[in-house]
């Protein structure tokens, strides 16, 4: 009985002491985590800070009507539309549909 | 346990001898008892120790999960991040005003090792610097500021040299999104952020309450329309060659000052100290004598006393009035009687006299005592002017009714316009954004307000008004011009329009003033559809056509309910 008795305790006493020092680790951890967070919340907090003002700035109406006065000085080529393309894909298909008409006409020659 | 007592018990019935049991059975029982009691406290105690731990470790994880982050972060004061003012945004929520982190660099002439590359790097990185003050500071051995509020360029390059001596120093620089354009509102601080101008000086104690920090500080004032209106008053400027302009544009019901330009500005995020006296706020701090735009107090007294009617006609009005040395007549020819309304609508500076001597000084003085026209208005900046003072002798009552004689700021001008238009009421300017604005006193009754809001329509709208340029379709603008000589110097113009729209039922009052402008010759104005050169240089010319264009660019944005329009194309097109 006594053995039995000194079994359960130390069993009691082993899981209570994993328990406390997981409990504990996790406590840690959570910390640093929530100091992790926290200094980015703080640097982002500190950009947007910055990056408000900014937005601010360019989107004032004094700059916007500046900008549109230099832009409307800069004369505007007409670009080729056929030269234009909306995607990569819409670029390989033109680019293999000229090397088929290049191929048939060699071919052709 | 309770068996091994029971058989104990019947044992004890048999037994010869009391103490050989006692020896034998009894002390070996209680030791028994006395061991499980031991080892049940020991489990007890620990049991209480990991629960204690348990609890301890537990609080603690609610104490992290419940505790403000800045707990953590007391020892890591780089990473802190607030601010020493508040920010300062416009009634939409655009900031105007912020700071933020910045530079000043500063040199530690111990740490400079070859003084004359130094100085040469510096040369040639930064030519406007005086080398011989830098010098001069290196061999005084004191620690300098090389150059205050730096720039990210500026920085740079000051890394690049690669000084040890170089400090940055870190502050706190006002930053003001807009520059110009709201320089004389806005003010400015000092590089310690104490507040030394404008807004900034005003609210100082405001701006720098630790326990308001994050909160903004909100004006009444909007960038859209504040931008529109510098916009085109510069180009006002640039147009008829005056030296200066301003505009005020303010809500008739209570007082919310939505627009201030005061021209010409400056740039509040550059440092210079300015002297000269053409850069003051004219709105607020300026005193003028702003003419005509008086003939409508002297015609509101003359109403509300139930001295005349709208249609009164005042008949015999004298070409000339001869008053102490003084000999007072109206620039052009007008028929000899002319009803009340009409000499607001044509600006008749005789009949307007003669509307003052009915009135008498009594009541004309009364008016202004309410009004507060002689008093230093009430107003959130530090640059306010107070009118000047004067006596009440032989002519004074009648120069005063049509604008002369007496000067005043166009902030208190265009308050009282405000409260003739809108049903009597006083307005108390202001450009901080409230919840609640105070009732004011009654200076008149609700029918004299409209018969005035009328009178001014009929300024813009008849064929002899003087205000004919700023019937801006839709907007149902009302008004009244003021041409006179600058307070001190007659041979400069003051051109003032004061104008109040919708008029049937007021929403705003725009004040457009403009100093000394010239005839606009090359200005080709468009007058229902018939354009004529300009000729003349009275307001009607100049500061109502800056107005009207004006009103036709921001009556969109104060989004004004424009029936004219409604009735004339959506009511069409719907029949």
């Amino acid at each position: 009985m006594p053995r039995v008795k000194l079994v359960i305790s130390i069993l009691i006493f082993s899981i209570l002491f994993s328990l406390t020092s997981a409990l504990k680790t996790q406590t840690r951890t959570i910390e640093k985590k929530i100091y992790k967070i926290d200094r980015k919340i703080k640097s982002i907090k500190k950009d947007l800070h910055e990056t408000q003002l900014d937005f601010f700035y360019v989107s004032s109406p004094g700059y916007i009507s500046n900008k549109i006065k230099q832009l409307a000085l800069i004369d505007y080529f007409p670009m080729d539309f056929s030269r234009i393309y909306l995607n990569y894909q819409s670029f390989t298909d033109s680019q293999n549909k000229i090397t088929v008409l290049k191929k048939d006409n060699e071919k052709k020659k | 346990m309770r068996k091994k007592s029971r058989k104990n018990k019947k044992l004890d019935i048999n037994q010869k001898s009391f103490y050989f049991e006692d020896y034998l059975e009894t002390n070996q029982k209680h030791k028994k008892i006395k061991n499980s009691n031991i080892s049940q406290d020991r489990i007890y105690l620990l049991f209480f120790l990991f629960f204690s731990l348990i609890t301890i470790f537990s609080i603690k994880i609610i104490f992290v999960s419940l505790k403000k982050f800045e707990v953590y972060n007391q020892n890591n004061t780089s990473s802190n991040f607030t601010t020493l003012r508040r920010d300062v945004i416009d009634r939409n929520g655009i900031i105007i005003s912020r700071n933020v982190k910045s530079f000043h660099a500063a040199v530690k002439p111990n740490l400079i090792k070859n003084k004359e590359n130094f100085l040469i790097k510096i040369r040639l990185n930064f030519p406007e610097l005086s080398i011989k003050k830098i010098e001069e500071s290196l061999n005084q051995k004191r620690y300098f500021y090389l150059k205050r509020g730096l720039d990210q360029k500026d920085k740079e390059k000051l890394w690049a040299l690669g000084e040890k001596g170089i400090i940055f120093e870190p502050f706190e620089s006002r930053i003001y999104t807009h520059a110009n354009l709201y320089s004389h509102i806005l003010g400015q601080v000092d590089y310690d952020n104490y507040g030394i101008s404008g807004v900034e000086k005003y609210f100082d104690k405001e701006l720098k309450s630790k326990g308001l920090i994050d909160k903004p500080l909100q004006l009444t004032l909007d960038t859209n329309i504040q931008h529109i209106i510098d916009e085109e008053l510069n180009n006002a400027i640039k147009t008829f060659s005056a030296t200066g302009g301003a505009a005020l544009l303010m809500n008739v019901n209570n007082g919310e000052v939505l627009s201030l330009v005061s021209l010409p500005n400056y740039n509040i995020n550059k440092r210079a100290s300015i002297t000269d006296e053409n850069y003051i706020n004219k709105i607020t701090k300026g005193i003028y004598e702003l003419g005509s735009i008086f003939k409508t107090f002297t015609i509101a007294i003359a109403l509300e006393k139930n001295l005349v009617s709208p249609e009164t006609v005042i008949k015999n009005i004298p070409k000339r009035v001869k008053c102490s040395v003084h000999e007072i007549s109206d620039i052009k020819k007008f028929p000899n009687d002319l009803s009340v309304e009409d000499i607001l609508i044509r600006s008749s500076n005789v009949g307007t006299l003669m509307l003052a001597k009915k009135i008498g000084e009594k009541d004309y003085k009364a008016f202004i005592k309410k009004t507060n026209l002689l008093n230093t208005p009430k107003f959130e900046l530090e640059e306010v002017g107070t009118p000047l003072s004067f006596a009440w002798n032989k002519c004074k009552l009648e120069t005063i009714s049509f604008g002369h004689g007496i000067a005043v700021t166009p902030l208190q001008a265009t308050a009282t316009y405000a409260a003739l238009t809108n049903g009597g009421h006083m307005v108390k300017p202001t450009i901080i954004k409230k919840n609640n604005y105070p009732e004011r006193q009654k200076i008149i009754s609700a029918s004299t307000s409209k018969k005035i809001n009328n009178i001014l329509r009929k300024v813009v709208t008849e064929e002899e008004g003087t205000a004919k340029f700023a019937n801006i379709y839709g907007y149902d603008v009302g008004g009244k011009t003021g041409t006179s000589q600058k307070y001190g110097n007659k041979n400069e113009n003051l051109n003032t329009f004061i104008s109040v729209f919708p008029s049937k039922e007021p929403k705003y009052t725009l004040l457009v003033m403009l100093e000394n402008p010239q005839i606009a010759t090359e200005l080709i104005y468009n007058y229902k559809g018939i354009k004529t050169k300009g000729t003349r240089n009275e307001a009607g010319w100049n500061s109502v056509y800056t107005a009207g264009k004006i009103i036709k660019k921001i009556g969109p944005i104060l989004a004004i309910k424009n029936e004219e329009f409604y009735s004339e194309h959506v009511a069409k097109k719907l029949n």
